[in-house]
């Protein structure tokens, strides 16, 4: 019995965590805790609970949106070209015939998957090329060199002027979904990376690592157990702020005609699509997937904003 | 001493790490589909005129050669051809540089000028409402997509309200361009004297600017009145409160002290301005330097795009550069 | 120019008769004149008269792009249309005369063979016998915009530059027969003299249809000649040496350009500077043609063709002219290389919904590779409508019951084209296929579609400049090989057998005969699918009238003038 429970203990862990009821019980309450420290902060904050709304409702309509449309989100409507907004077109329709209204709540779906998928694999690979770049650096050795080389690295990408760079990487493979996010994805990680690599570098300085380090424990896990979950608030606060802004960089692209090919519902292609109708007094096609972008965004960063005073003990008070 | 090794270790590296973004601009902008031969080569094209075309592009070498090639050029400051204008890259530049810089120094100025004081009188000032509203504004405008911005702005003051001019450039159409001086067409016609073209220069700039304006001015407001709460809140302003010193007296101390901060967020509107003119041109059809960087890519015009990303690149590599060094001199806990 | 004819008098006429006649001859003119008014249509107006020389006027127009360069180093239709207005032709061209249909004067097109052509440049042009020696009289006092005589050295020299360019004039030479810049000489200052390898009928019209690369002024050209550059290539980039009827005088590219009339020229324009403002989008043009601050707009949709149609102070100029805008399966998919599939979709093809939807109606579907205006056309070898069960039959037939992959490729700058694609791929998925849709930028378009990597493609970037059924289906049917502009690779030994013979055989019934039978071979192998012509539209402010179309579709402002 002894022998089975050093073998479970392999977490740095006191004598009987390790089990396992007592873990998933014991994580369950510490989320319910955490949802209702959550709770009791967004009180008196109207701005962060108007945030969790946008970002619940984007997600709602990524999931359930296609299917809500009153029509069909591609379809050319005959006969029914550049209606303003009316009983049958909530918000008018564009100048193919396709409802702007389905198009609109259709849309999240795209942008939202993109800017995820590409903000996720941004942070994953931003923070652990972060980790090591902060941890080892200055150091001798492979490692070192390692640190020095990633953040060179990470230097050059930075380099580029973001937007064009983004429209020169879709140039290259071709319009589409997975291209875009490709491109976006590329663009983060030198941000989360350095964002992770400025607090490892404070964090690594404290005296708690010099006592793991004392301990006997390899750099790499010292690096990734004990520095890495204290130097996540950076990358974790502008998270949301990132995935807005990958959806804003999405539409841009959009937009310009390199992103997302038509007729896909897209904020941005709307925009596009609806732009030239603005002269000619339109205004239907492009004001509403514009408003939509803008408030998510919106959303995403008051979100963000929150979430820095949440997690910084100090700013809460 | 550490630090200074450190400093020179990035320096060395520098030239390196140009090399590697010319290598990358190259081969990535060589990458890009579209082989404009056969669009330059016409509607009464022959496999030899293509072949002609494509010799004259310099496209029918290996890419090493091309690159060979390129990186010679670049050296002797010369930046290729765009086959869209067939005139020398650097002379596109050159005619489209100041349209960019003045929109850009344009929205500067108006962002300043209205910024600095809004943040100072908001941090000053912590009145409700006032402070709400600036908040919702300044998180809206880091929210709105500044094309889809620029878009509504047309749609009001030019296509409802007739007040502004349409979005065809920097001036009327029956408008000569001044003599040039600057090459801001505003700037040189004042130079000049030239009324009618001031005139219609200054009525071009009014939606460009205040798009950009409107966007991106909440950047220095913000950023004003957080520093200036920081420093109100400051212990030598309590002492000086506590000294009995009048409220302007204290405020002229949060401001002097507040000042560097301002002015390096000054610097990065520069930078974010820089970005944010590239779509508002497009909007506009201003002829500046963004749109430029947009239509090389959409119409594969190699030339002129690894120019402006090669250009851009470098800059940034030695502002990051400069930064770096910044922030292991600034925060002496950290050490290199 | 027509003379009328020579008037001759009998010296014996009586006191008495004469004034009889003469009474009696006025009386029927009257009565002419009265019934022709009455009828209610327009007089035709007399096609060759010069606008009138009292006014000076300033156009100011609206276009899309900028010509890379105004020479033949970069041909794109900005190119063509400001070589057109500087150097204004060649030898030949085609007679203008009235299309009461469309109230305006254009090309006589669909005239039989040489009628259709006038002199330009020349006066008298003849060939020997065999046909192979062609020499043209020049016209005296011909004077280009710095002031030189247009004489024989600066057409020999312009064939010179065109071999060694490499450009649009081989291409000429190469479908007139000229086989080097030998064959082009100068017996005389004012005689130009050519050596063909085979009698050839098209030989006028080809001179014809050279209306943008007329000769260069060469003792101007070859003043900015370097050793480096004895062809002046660098400077003739941006700037003119012609004898047409403007100079370019500013040319900012991407911005605006700046043309002045050549005070030489004549018949003396009636506009006598005209500026270009450069706006790359459709939408800003018809705004700014609506507020008045244009005189002409180029290139707007037929949706916004309606708007301006709509306007009191502005109008649409239309004719039938000559664009075959098509879908066009690219066989160098195995796929698109049967014919029963291609004869299948062009059953699917919703033809009617896209003349309403797209063109509103206007324009006319195309039945025949030959456009309707030129001569030998017949409509009787198309027998395609939209019939979805025929099509699904034919695919059947073709041994794809269950449908096919397939992409249909277009120019993303093209709006019409777009549209016209979406509804083309809807009616292709009613058939069981599975239809992607791939807009590309013009330069990535181009390539893909003259490399033939392309599946198949929405274009209507053809549009046949010589009048002639043998010469089209020469020019984008036949030997892929060799014809970079035969994007579906077609490859029909009969067609290429047939085509070649447009060059050699006279115009008669032989010729006739070819021609009906090329069209035939087009309708039923369906190397590419017609869709409609919506004609050549312009839109200018209603104050202008002399417009005079040209098969190279671009408005010639030498001959606007106001009413």
């Amino acid at each position: 019995m002894a022998r089975l429970q050093r073998q479970r203990n392999w977490l740095p862990l006191p004598q009987g965590e390790g089990d396992f009821c007592v873990m998933t019980a014991g994580v369950l309450r510490g989320i319910a805790d955490e949802v209702r420290n959550l709770a009791r902060f967004s009180r008196g904050r109207p701005g962060f609970l108007f945030g969790l709304g946008v970002v619940a409702l984007t997600i709602f309509l990524a999931v359930f949106g296609p299917r809500l449309a009153p029509y069909g989100p591609e379809d050319a409507l005959p006969g029914v070209a550049n209606r303003p907004p009316s009983g049958d077109h909530w918000m008018g329709t564009d100048i193919s015939g396709m409802d702007v209204f389905s198009r609109v709540i259709a849309a999240p779906r795209i942008d939202l998957m993109i800017a995820l998928v590409s903000t996720a694999a941004a942070f994953v690979g931003g923070v652990l090329l972060g980790v090591i770049s902060g941890f080892f650096a200055g150091e001798r050795g492979i490692w070192g060199r390692l640190s020095g080389a990633i953040l060179r690295g990470a230097d050059i990408f930075q380099a580029f002027p973001v937007f064009i760079f983004a429209l020169a990487l879709v140039g290259f493979r071709g319009p589409s979904i997975q291209n875009v996010i490709l491109a976006l994805a590329f663009l983060n990680i030198p941000f989360f990376l350095r964002l992770t690599r400025g607090a490892v570098l404070h964090v690594r300085e404290r005296p708690f690592v010099d006592a793991a380090r004392c301990v006997g424990g390899s750099g790499l896990r010292i690096a990734f157990v004990h520095v890495m979950p204290n130097a996540l608030t950076p990358a974790l606060t502008n998270l949301s702020p990132t995935i807005g802004f990958s959806i804003l960089l999405a539409s841009a692209l959009s937009f310009v005609g390199a992103g997302v090919p038509i007729p896909t519902p897209e904020w941005g292609s709307m925009i596009a699509i609806g732009a030239p109708n603005m002269m000619t007094g339109q205004w239907w096609t492009a004001l509403f997937p514009g408003l939509a972008l803008g408030l998510t965004i919106l959303g995403y960063a008051l979100v963000g904003d929150g979430f820095r005073y949440y997690l910084d003990p100090v700013k809460r008070r | 001493m550490r630090f200074w090794r450190y400093a020179g270790r990035r320096l060395a590296f520098l030239p390196v790490q140009l090399l590697i973004v010319s290598v990358i601009v190259f081969f990535l902008v060589r990458l890009l589909p579209g082989d404009p031969s056969y669009l330059l080569a016409g509607p009464f094209a022959t496999v030899e005129r293509v072949d002609e075309v494509r010799r004259r592009l310099g496209l029918d070498q290996p890419l090493y050669v091309q690159y060979a090639r390129y990186l010679r050029s670049v050296m002797r400051g010369e930046l290729g051809t765009s086959w869209i204008t067939s005139q020398p890259v650097l002379q596109d530049i050159g005619q489209r540089l100041p349209a960019t810089m003045e929109l850009i120094l344009a929205a500067m100025l108006l962002s300043v000028l209205v910024g600095i004081p809004l943040g100072v009188w908001t941090a000053v000032r912590k009145t409700g409402i006032v402070d709400r509203a600036v908040f919702g504004y300044e998180m809206l405008a880091g929210a709105l997509p500044d094309f889809w911005f620029a878009l509504i702005m047309i749609f009001l003051f030019f296509f409802r309200l007739g007040w502004a001019p349409g979005p065809i450039g920097q001036l009327d159409l029956t408008v000569s361009i001044p003599p040039r001086v600057t090459g801001m067409y505003a700037v040189d016609a004042l130079l000049a004297g030239d009324e009618p073209a001031f005139r219609s220069a200054f009525a071009h700039l009014v939606l460009p600017v205040m798009t950009l304006t409107a966007i991106y001015m909440p950047l220095v407001m913000k950023n004003t009145r957080s520093t200036m709460e920081e420093m109100l809140g400051s212990e030598f302003v309590a002492y000086a409160r506590a000294a009995g010193l009048s409220r302007a007296v204290q405020i002229r101390y949060a401001l002097r002290n507040s000042m560097p901060s301002v002015v390096t967020i000054v610097g990065i509107l520069f930078w974010f301005l820089l970005g944010g003119a590239v779509l508002v041109e497009t909007v506009f059809a201003w002829g500046g330097l963004g749109q430029y960087a947009v239509q090389s890519v959409v119409s594969s015009d190699y030339a002129p795009l690894q120019a402006f990303v090669l250009v851009t690149a470098v800059f940034t590599s030695i502002v990051f550069l400069l930064v770096d060094l910044g922030y292991f001199l600034l925060d002496p806990r950290i050490k290199p | 120019m027509v003379r009328g004819s020579i008037h001759r008098s009998t010296p014996r006429a009586s006191a008495r008769i004469v004034p009889f006649f003469s009474l009696l001859a006025l009386a029927v003119l009257a009565t002419a004149t009265l019934y022709v008014s009455r009828a209610g249509a327009q007089a035709p107006v007399d096609c060759l008269a010069p606008p009138p020389r009292n006014q000076d006027l300033t156009l100011v127009a609206a276009y899309a792009a900028s010509p890379p360069a105004v020479d033949e180093i970069a041909f794109t239709m900005e190119t063509e249309n400001l070589m057109a207005l500087t150097y204004g032709g060649d030898l030949m061209q085609y007679k203008s005369i009235w299309y009461p249909d469309y109230k305006v004067c254009g090309a006589g097109v669909n005239l039989p063979g040489d009628e259709a052509v006038m002199g330009r440049w020349a006066e008298t042009w003849k060939s020997s016998a065999d046909g192979l020696t062609w020499t043209f009289g020049l016209r005296r006092g011909i004077k280009s915009e710095a002031g030189n005589e247009m004489t024989c050295e600066d057409h020999r020299w312009s064939w010179e530059r065109g071999f060694e360019m490499k450009g649009v004039k081989v291409f000429f030479a190469q479908v007139m027969g000229l086989k080097s810049a030998q064959d082009v000489s100068c017996p005389d200052k004012h005689r130009v003299q050519f050596k063909i390898k085979a009698a050839n009928p098209l030989f006028l019209k080809l001179f014809a249809m050279n209306y943008y690369g007329g000769p260069f002024d060469a003792t101007a050209a070859k003043k900015h000649a370097t050793a480096a550059d004895p062809w002046a290539k660098e400077w003739l980039k941006r700037n003119t040496a012609g004898f047409g009827p403007y100079k370019i005088v500013r040319n900012i590219p991407g911005q605006e350009m700046e043309l002045v009339r050549n005070p030489n020229y004549e018949p003396r324009p009636a506009v006598g500077r005209i500026l270009i403002k450069i706006i790359p989008d459709s939408a800003t043009r018809l705004a700014l043609l609506k507020r008045g601050q244009v005189d002409f707009a180029m290139r707007l949709r037929e949706r916004e063709y309606q708007e301006v149609a709509k306007d009191a102070t502005l109008q649409v100029v239309r004719h039938a002219a000559n664009f075959i805008p098509y879908f066009g399966p690219v066989q160098t998919n195995p796929i698109m290389a049967n014919p029963k599939v291609r004869q299948a979709l062009a059953y699917a093809l919703p033809y009617e919904e896209i003349h309403q939807k797209v063109y509103s109606g206007q324009g006319q579907q195309i039945k025949s590779i030959t456009p309707k205006i030129f001569p030998n056309y017949t409509d009787k070898f198309w027998p395609y409508r939209t019939d979805l069960d025929k099509a699904r039959a034919l695919l059947n037939e073709a041994g794809f019951p269950n449908g096919f992959d397939m992409t249909i490729s277009y120019d993303k700058a093209i709006a019409e084209m777009e549209e016209a694609c979406i509804l083309i791929k809807s009616g292709f998925d009613k058939i069981g296929l599975k239809t992607k849709l791939e807009g590309l930028p013009s330069a990535v378009y181009s390539e893909t579609k003259f490399t033939k990597k392309q599946v198949a493609h929405c274009d209507n970037f053809q549009w046949p400049w010589v009048a002639d059924t043998g010469y089209t289906a020469w020019a984008y049917l036949t030997h892929p090989k060799t014809n970079v502009m035969n994007a579906v690779n077609n490859d029909d030994p009969e067609l290429n057998e047939l085509t070649e013979k447009a060059f050699q055989v006279p115009y008669g019934p032989e010729r006739t005969k070819n021609d009906m039978r090329i069209q035939q071979i087009a309708g039923e192998r369906v190397p590419w699918i017609f869709l409609v012509n919506p004609g050549w539209r312009e839109a200018f402010k209603k104050e202008w009238v002399g417009f005079h179309w040209y098969p190279d579709n671009n408005v010639h402002f030498d001959w606007l003038y106001k009413k």
